[in-house]
């Protein structure tokens, strides 16, 4: 009995052993993105892409919802395969398109949540909007790494996971004046934990169709 | 299966009209605009000495339903109330009651297709001094896209007829009903987004047909008119006349969003107006005030 309790302790520990160095090795990547105002920027997408080889994706389900006329939320990043349902929350129909070349589909005016949900299987930018509602405008990243997020409110986001090597670090916004690339920069990720990087972008203002009222102008209606 | 199409039409139009199908045939929709209207010649008078200007507190309410008819068209049918309180010329004061059915249709996908839009609105309009009381009938048809992320253009025809219930007559040789008048109007406008919450708007618009405008005794002015009648409104001694002419409209506005359905907004239009023997007007307009949309 004394025997098979030891052996037993003897294995978890070796168990335990075998799993630290993957733990260590995954870092993360702190980032903050804030204006040139220094103001925090949200719904900023934030990928870190590893160099070398192309890793392992795995995608999954999604959700962009419709609520008080809005696409909530107003950027979702997702990796590339990833399947997006678009629930009509509101009591009201809206029709969801996108011109965009990475992803172009339709689906016409509905209640509800579409059956089918829509596949995004290329990488890049996909700007969705409503037929009905023209300041209805949101956007799907599709990113062709798993390392992949949006900023919150305070301009912060964490990478996690990332496997310890070199990466390269790319921040992109609806609004954002240049490219994503003018945007990215090199970083090491270690085994032993975190990197922190702050960008400050410049963005440009923000002119959908306007929401709020115009007199003589009666919208979509 | 034409039996059952019909059913179910049917029962989809009167789930509509019961309010029990709401999330699939309607949404509430609600404007209410209220601010302060100046014009510098209420009474459109060609007469320097007959100009007087005046300031009036305007609310509108429009309220109704929504629906749209596939995915590209919208209709609306809502039901409108609004008045005028004047600062001086009570007798201008008025209520208007009415109901508007508009057709929206876009000719293509996204927020840079153009449209077309097909409206029409019925009013009773009910004036303090009831020379001016009686219906008014708007058909229009306007067209409209974006130009970029920038700039919205817009055109339309509009022809607009206002019938009185009274008609006083003061000539033997001239109708009283100086009040039924018609008229089609042009126009055009176009819509800058300056800043993520500034939009300016400026516009142009022509029209011809009636004017009713309102004067003391005048041989000239009379000759030319089509029609005459008592105006209290305007003093004891004035007299609308309906007259042809054709009426230039400039129009600069500033409109600044407050949130994503309220703004605050103000603009200036000047009214010229030219009718035959020279009998011509000016009116200028500012507005200032609150519009909110739900």
């Amino acid at each position: 009995m004394r025997v098979t309790i030891v052996r037993l302790l003897a294995a978890v520990a070796l168990g335990a052993l075998a799993l630290v160095p993957a733990w260590a090795e995954a870092g993360e990547l702190r980032a903050l993105v804030r204006d040139q105002q220094g103001a925090p920027v949200a719904d900023a997408v934030v990928v870190a892409v590893p160099r070398g080889a192309a890793p392992a994706l795995r995608p999954g389900r999604e959700t962009v919802d419709q609520i008080d006329k809005e696409f909530v939320p107003h950027v979702k990043a997702v990796v590339a395969g990833t399947a997006v349902f678009f629930p009509n929350k509101d009591n009201i129909r809206h029709h969801v398109y996108s011109f965009s070349p990475v992803k172009t589909f339709e689906l016409p005016l509905y209640v509800g949540t579409p059956a089918k949900p829509v596949v995004f299987d290329r990488a890049g930018v996909v700007t969705i909007g409503c037929n009905i509602h023209d300041w209805m405008i949101g956007h799907i990243y599709v990113a062709d790494t798993p390392h992949v997020g949006t900023t919150d409110k305070e301009g912060k986001v964490t990478l996690d996971g990332l496997p310890a090597g070199a990466y390269t670090a790319r921040v992109w916004h609806p609004r954002l004046e240049g490219t994503e690339q003018a945007a990215s920069r090199p970083l090491v990720v270690d085994a032993s934990g975190a990197v922190a990087v702050t960008w400050q972008v410049t963005l440009r203002p923000e002119l959908r169709p306007r929401r709020a009222p115009v007199p003589g102008a009666r919208g979509y209606r | 299966m034409r039996t059952s199409l019909k059913t179910a039409a049917v029962a989809l139009v009167a789930a509509c009209l019961l309010g029990h199908a709401p999330a699939v045939c309607a949404e509430w929709l609600l404007d209410a605009e209220t601010g302060l209207v100046y014009e510098s010649n209420v009474g459109l008078s060609p007469l320097r000495r007959d100009v007087k200007g005046d300031v009036a507190a305007a609310t509108s309410v429009s309220a109704g339903l929504g629906t749209h008819l596939d995915d590209h068209t919208s209709a609306s049918l809502t039901a409108d109330v609004g008045g005028q309180k004047y600062a001086d010329l009570d007798g201008l004061d008025h209520v208007a009651v009415g109901l508007t059915g508009a057709i929206r249709r876009k000719l293509g996908l996204g927020a840079a297709a153009p449209w077309v839009r097909v409206s029409g609105t019925g009013a009773r309009l009910d004036y303090e001094d009831d020379v001016r009381t009686g219906w008014r009938y708007r058909f229009a048809v306007d067209v409209g896209g974006r130009l970029g992320e920038r700039w919205a253009v817009r055109g339309g025809w509009a022809f607009e007829e206002r019938s009185a219930d009274h008609a006083r007559v003061v000539s033997s040789r001239l109708p009283g009903d100086a009040f039924d008048v018609q008229g089609h109007t042009f126009s055009a406008r176009a819509d800058v987004v300056a800043t993520e919450r500034v939009s300016v708007f400026g516009g142009y618009a022509v029209r011809t047909g009636d004017v009713v405008a309102s004067t003391r005794r005048d041989p000239g002015i009379f000759v030319a008119s089509t029609a005459l009648t008592r105006d209290p409104a305007l003093g004891p001694d004035f007299v609308a006349y309906r007259i042809e002419a054709v009426v230039h409209a400039l129009t600069l506005g500033l409109s600044v969003a407050v949130t994503d359905r309220l703004s605050v907004n103000a603009s200036y239009e000047r009214l010229q107006g030219f009718a035959k023997r020279g009998i011509d007007y000016g009116n200028d307009v500012v507005r200032a005030g609150l519009l909110f949309v739900y």
